[in-house]
């Protein structure tokens, strides 16, 4: 499943990042959004698009696209 | 001897930059680039500190963190002062992995110690010395707690004699490989499990917060709530309130001095430079500061509270679109006060092409000093339906905008743009003693910059309105070298309006200097006061503005709208672009666009 697809409040796992573009993978990784890291969905914007997403104590906001890249189990 | 501050954004490090530093702080920028330095000294220490723009990791990936990386790659310094959130401390533990593999002097500093309890956490600093092997301390800048064991701990690390040779370039392979990065990760769960525990349930005020803010239905109201609330009082109140004093306080400091000075039997040209030229130039910079100051202290407050990355989170998918970000509305929203305010505002961007955008775009929104000539224009040459007409420039501001940011787009692609991630802070209760501290460090140097240029071109203009080609003083506006310079480039308004009319040009550049001159130019030029008389007279068929029909009426507004904005807005773009090849283009585009605008009315309303 993939991390667009979570709904709000639920919390996964995340599995790995199949992000193509290179610098966006590694920012990720970097912030900490590494395999292994517990996860949850806490908002989506008005028009649909960023998330945000909460690990590691603190909230990111990514692009739907970008969510839709990394994949999670629950 | 120099140290660092790195950390990421939002740690903190700016507000304890601020307490250590205090009033010796320089504000300027790195060389070439709108990304604002900060260098001070800590005067108990004798310590050069400079505060560098906050980063993630030491693989950049904006302009701001190119910028600290390259710093500490290739400068010298005796120490990296590492601040920490402690709140988010997993991730911010992650720069400083990254930041002992360099090997140099480094202290540890864990900020916002105040926070740990609503998180419901405590930590084991002795443990977390002794696990990174370095000397870490506890504060709470916003607080100013801990400051003083602080120094205590720079002044024990900064003359330790650890290796200063340059940093060894391979290091850089490392920090980009994924491996790497997961075992850093490995290592800091490691730790963190060892000595942070929770303690109590976290509070959720922030997620509350949000479930407001953020609401599908009140997130739009509410910002434009708060906006219109910002702008009120900034403009309506502040602004109109303290400018009608300040008007009057002008008009006795400017006969007080042409008294006094007349009575000292000064020579009549320097009692006019002085008032006519001077002090009015001075005052028009001086008038601008209360409107500042208001929104200065509303931006800096919702960025310290958190609420700025809301309206990012709501507006930037609509903006990015178009080349803006979410915040780029709040300066479009201000510039319909005041232009220099919207461009003031565009501080908040931090990506550096959409801050150009922004800055470049905010004057194509009708600034309230341009309102005077929408309505005079539009009353006489529209009576029947003046309200749509006059909405129908602010349509067309919104139109211009959004073409000429794709335009922009187009042209200035950068690869920045490509990363879309940006954190969403923990709201909190700012301190307001920082916020004026902050205000007043912008304010200052607002003044220091924008008034001394304000203040050399209003001499120029004085001296242009004032002498005759022959250097003659006291001529009338007719044989002024305003009026020299109007009658050689009026061909260039000619295809729009199919006169060839001095008095329009000079009308139309003396809204350069600001944009409600363009009616008092039109009036002394005529002799028409609208104290006196009905200013419709200057539409009067037998005066030099006769010639004007509902169409080049429109064209003429339209010209005078979306053309280069007055000398305070010009100034404060120059300020913040601070690279001239930007700043020309810009100038350049916005005559061209008002020009063309004009142009098209002119052309199609012929044609109907």
């Amino acid at each position: 499943m993939m991390l667009s697809d979570l709904k709000i409040n639920t919390y996964a796992i995340i599995l790995s990042l199949n992000i193509v573009n290179k610098k966006a993978r590694t920012r990720l990784l970097e912030m900490g959004l590494t395999p292994g890291t517990k996860v949850k969905v806490t908002k989506v914007a008005p028009f649909g698009d960023p998330i945000g997403i909460l690990f590691r104590g603190y909230e990111l906001c990514i692009s739907k696209k970008e969510a839709s890249y990394i994949l999670i189990e629950m | 001897m120099r140290a660092v501050l790195v950390g990421n954004q939002n740690c903190g490090k700016t507000t304890l930059f601020n307490l250590l530093t205090g009033s010796s702080q320089k504000i300027g920028n790195w060389p070439g680039v709108t990304v604002s330095k900060k260098s001070g000294v800590i005067d108990e220490l004798d310590l050069e500190v400079i505060d560098l723009p906050g980063t993630y990791s030491l693989v950049p990936y904006s302009l701001e963190e190119r910028i600290t990386c390259g710093f500490l790659m290739n400068e010298d310094y005796d120490l990296i002062v590492n601040v920490i959130d402690v709140t988010t401390l997993e991730r911010g533990l992650f720069l400083t992995t990254e930041l002992l593999d360099l090997n140099k002097n480094v202290v540890v500093i864990f900020n916002m110690m105040d926070k740990l309890k609503d998180k419901g956490l405590s930590v084991d600093i002795d443990g977390m010395r002794k696990n990174l092997g370095v000397d870490i301390c506890m504060i709470s800048a916003t607080g100013g707690n801990g400051i003083l064991s602080l120094l205590k701990t720079i002044r024990k690390n900064i003359n330790k004699d650890i290796n200063k040779t340059r940093i060894n370039q391979k290091i850089w392979k490392d920090f980009e490989d994924e491996r790497k990065i997961k075992s850093r990760y490995d290592y800091i769960d490691d730790i963190c499990r060892k000595n942070v525990k929770h303690i109590r349930k976290p509070k959720f005020i922030s997620s509350f917060l949000d479930s407001v803010f953020l609401n599908k239905f009140l997130a739009i109201p509410i910002f434009l709530l708060i906006m219109f609330g910002m702008y009120y009082i900034s403009i309506e109140v502040f602004g109109k309130y303290f400018s009608d004093y300040f008007a009057v306080g002008i008009k006795f400091l400017k006969m007080w001095t042409a008294d006094t000075l007349g009575y000292a039997r000064v020579s009549e040209w320097i009692i006019s430079l002085i008032c006519n030229g001077i002090i009015t130039g001075v005052g028009s910079v001086l008038s601008f500061l209360p409107q500042l100051f208001v929104i200065f202290v509303f931006t800096s407050f919702l960025e310290a509270c958190g609420y700025m990355a809301r309206v990012s989170f709501v507006f930037d998918k609509l903006l990015k679109k178009i080349g803006l970000n979410g915040k780029s509305l709040i300066a479009f929203i201000l510039g319909t006060g005041c232009s220099v305010s919207g461009i003031m505002a565009t501080k908040i961007i931090e990506n550096e092409s959409e801050r150009t955008n922004s800055i470049m775009l905010t004057p194509f929104i009708p600034c309230s000093a341009k309102l005077p000539l929408i309505t005079l224009f539009v009353s006489f040459f529209f009576p029947n339906n003046g309200a749509l007409i006059a909405t129908s420039f602010y349509v067309l501001s919104i139109v211009i905008v959004i073409v000429s940011s794709l335009i922009m787009k187009k042209l200035f692609r950068k690869d920045d743009d490509e990363l879309y991630i940006f954190e969403l802070p923990d709201y909190q209760m700012p301190k307001l003693k920082l916020i004026f501290k902050d205000v007043k460090i912008k304010i200052i140097d607002f003044v220091k910059k924008a008034g001394t240029t304000i203040f050399v071109a209003s001499i120029v203009v004085w001296i242009l309105i004032s002498f005759s080609l022959n250097f003659e003083y006291g001529v009338d506006v007719n044989q002024s070298i305003l009026a020299f310079l109007g009658r050689k480039i009026s061909w260039i308004f000619y295809p729009i309006f199919k006169v060839n009319s001095w008095e329009l040009t000079v009308s139309a550049l003396q809204g350069f200097i600001a944009k409600e001159q363009i009616i008092s130019s039109m009036e002394i030029i005529t002799g028409v006061s609208s104290e006196f008389s009905n200013i419709y007279e200057i539409f009067n068929t037998a005066s030099p503005f006769g010639f004007f029909n509902p169409v080049t009426a429109y064209a003429f507004v339209a010209l005078n709208l979306f053309t280069v904005p007055c000398v305070a807005a010009v100034i404060s773009m120059a300020r913040e672009f601070n690279r001239i090849g930007i700043f020309c283009f810009t100038l350049l585009y916005q005559f061209f666009t008002g020009w063309c605008v004009a142009f098209c009315v002119s052309f199609l309303g012929g044609l109907l």
